[in-house]
Parts: C-alpha cells; structure tokens; sequence
C-alpha cells in the first residue's frame, strides 16, 4: 500500500511553501496550477473526499520536484521520506 | 518489467516509454503518439514509485516495478482522456497535450541523469527492459484518425531503459 499523507498538511506546505499556487479540484482527484503550469493529477486516497481527506507521498514528492519547492520548506509540514 | 535481484530502497532505473493512444474528443478522433517519454522508476520505502520526467506532471505506484508501470501507462492514458473532455476542439487539445508532454520535471530530471550515469557505470541490467541512448529524439504526435482498425484497440507499449 502506497503511503498516504494528510491533504490539509499537503495545502498548508502549498500555502508556505509555493505562494500563489491554485488548487483545482476535479469530481476524484485534484490539480495544482502554478504560474501557468499544471500537476493535472493529485489522486485521493483510497477513502475519497471523507473528511479530512488523503492523497499518496509519492505524487505529493512529484509535485514538489515538479514545481522545485525547496525540501526544506517541504519537511517542516509534510513528511514524504 | 522484472528485475534481478530487486533492487534496494532508493535504486532508480531511468526508463524510456513509446505509447500510442486513440481516443474521442470533442468534435474529433485522434491518435497520440509519445515517442521516448522519460520516466524513473524508484524502489521508495512503501513500494515502487514511476515518476515522470516528461511528461514531468505525473507519478504511479506499484507494489513492482511492473506494476508501477502499469498504473503509469494507464494514468497517462486518463491524463489523455481528461485533456481531451477539457478540450473544445483540437487545434486546443494538440496544444494542452504538448505542453503535457513536453513540462519537465527539473528535480525528477536531475535524478533521471544520475541514473543514466549510474547504468553505464555498473552495467545494471533490467531483465525483458531493452537498452536504448539516453538521448533517443522525443516527441508527441497528434494526428486526426480517419481511417479506423481493430488494431486500433491494441494497448502500443514500448519500454527501455535509458543508458
């Protein structure tokens, strides 16, 4: 089973650590846009839109080497090792 | 795609990929063709991550490397399908796809090189994965489809390891 982090860990990393990013959410998945460029899918955990929501550590590490968020931003609010 | 003997936690095999894809979009019928994809199939502490390079904005995961490349192939297929739904025409849709294609991811891309590095200089070996130049020519093509087969429902997968 793919590790799962937290998608409110995974915006508020977004929040500090890529201002200006906008989360687009699609009927099962989310995207990210930053300055004209997309991560089209952010899958959700396998528990869906529930409260308090999941998706998986390796799309989240992806994203962050996607749009070169530094790693020491990332760390100190999710952890993708 | 099977390795001997698995690799250990943090072993990366830098991939190359050729898919081709038919599908329906708004108004028209198309064939994609994705010639020498990147992709970097990682061992990472859960199971086997697939990261693309380019197209740099998606990642699978196996509980092998098969199967992350699996998933890989049909997560692109859906990235595909869902360009296409957002699509209002094709001149649009050749577009967003090659802007998809071509979006490298820088960090996964670094990590790619080394990996390059790494096959030439310990001669890994990937069992059923042929070697391929690293620098193989990339590129997507998207062509109207007017002329219709059953080989058209065929899955087209092409896969080597970059060295």
């Amino acid at each position: 089973m793919a590790r799962l982090v937290r998608l409110t860990d995974v915006w508020r990393m977004l929040d500090n650590c890529l201002p200006g990013y906008e989360p687009l959410e699609k009927p099962h998945h989310w995207a990210v846009k930053y300055r004209g460029r997309i991560y089209p899918k952010l899958p959700l955990g396998p528990h869906g839109p529930r409260r308090n929501p999941e998706t998986f550590a390796g799309h989240v590490r992806s994203l962050v080497k996607f749009f070169e968020i530094p790693s020491d931003c990332v760390s100190k609010y999710v952890d993708l090792t | 795609m099977t390795e001997t003997p698995s690799p250990a936690i943090g072993a990366a095999i830098p991939l190359l990929f050729t898919y081709r894809d038919c599908l329906f979009g708004n108004g028209f019928v198309v064939e994609v063709q994705a010639t020498n994809g990147r992709a970097l199939c990682v061992h990472e502490s859960d199971g086997f991550w697939m990261y693309g390079v380019n197209p740099g904005a998606m990642a699978a995961f196996g509980k092998d490397p098969t199967e992350a490349h699996s998933e890989f192939r049909q997560m692109f297929s859906n990235i595909l399908k869902d360009l296409a739904q957002e699509s209002s025409g094709l001149d649009e849709f050749r577009s967003r796809v090659s802007q998809f294609f071509s979006d490298t991811n820088p960090g996964h891309e670094r990590d790619w090189l080394r990996a390059v590095d790494a096959v030439r200089k310990e001669g890994v070996t990937v069992e059923g994965i042929p070697k391929a130049p690293a620098n193989s020519p990339r590129q997507i093509v998207v062509s109207m489809k007017k002329i219709f087969s059953a080989n058209d429902n065929e899955a087209s997968i092409q896969l080597a390891r970059a060295a």
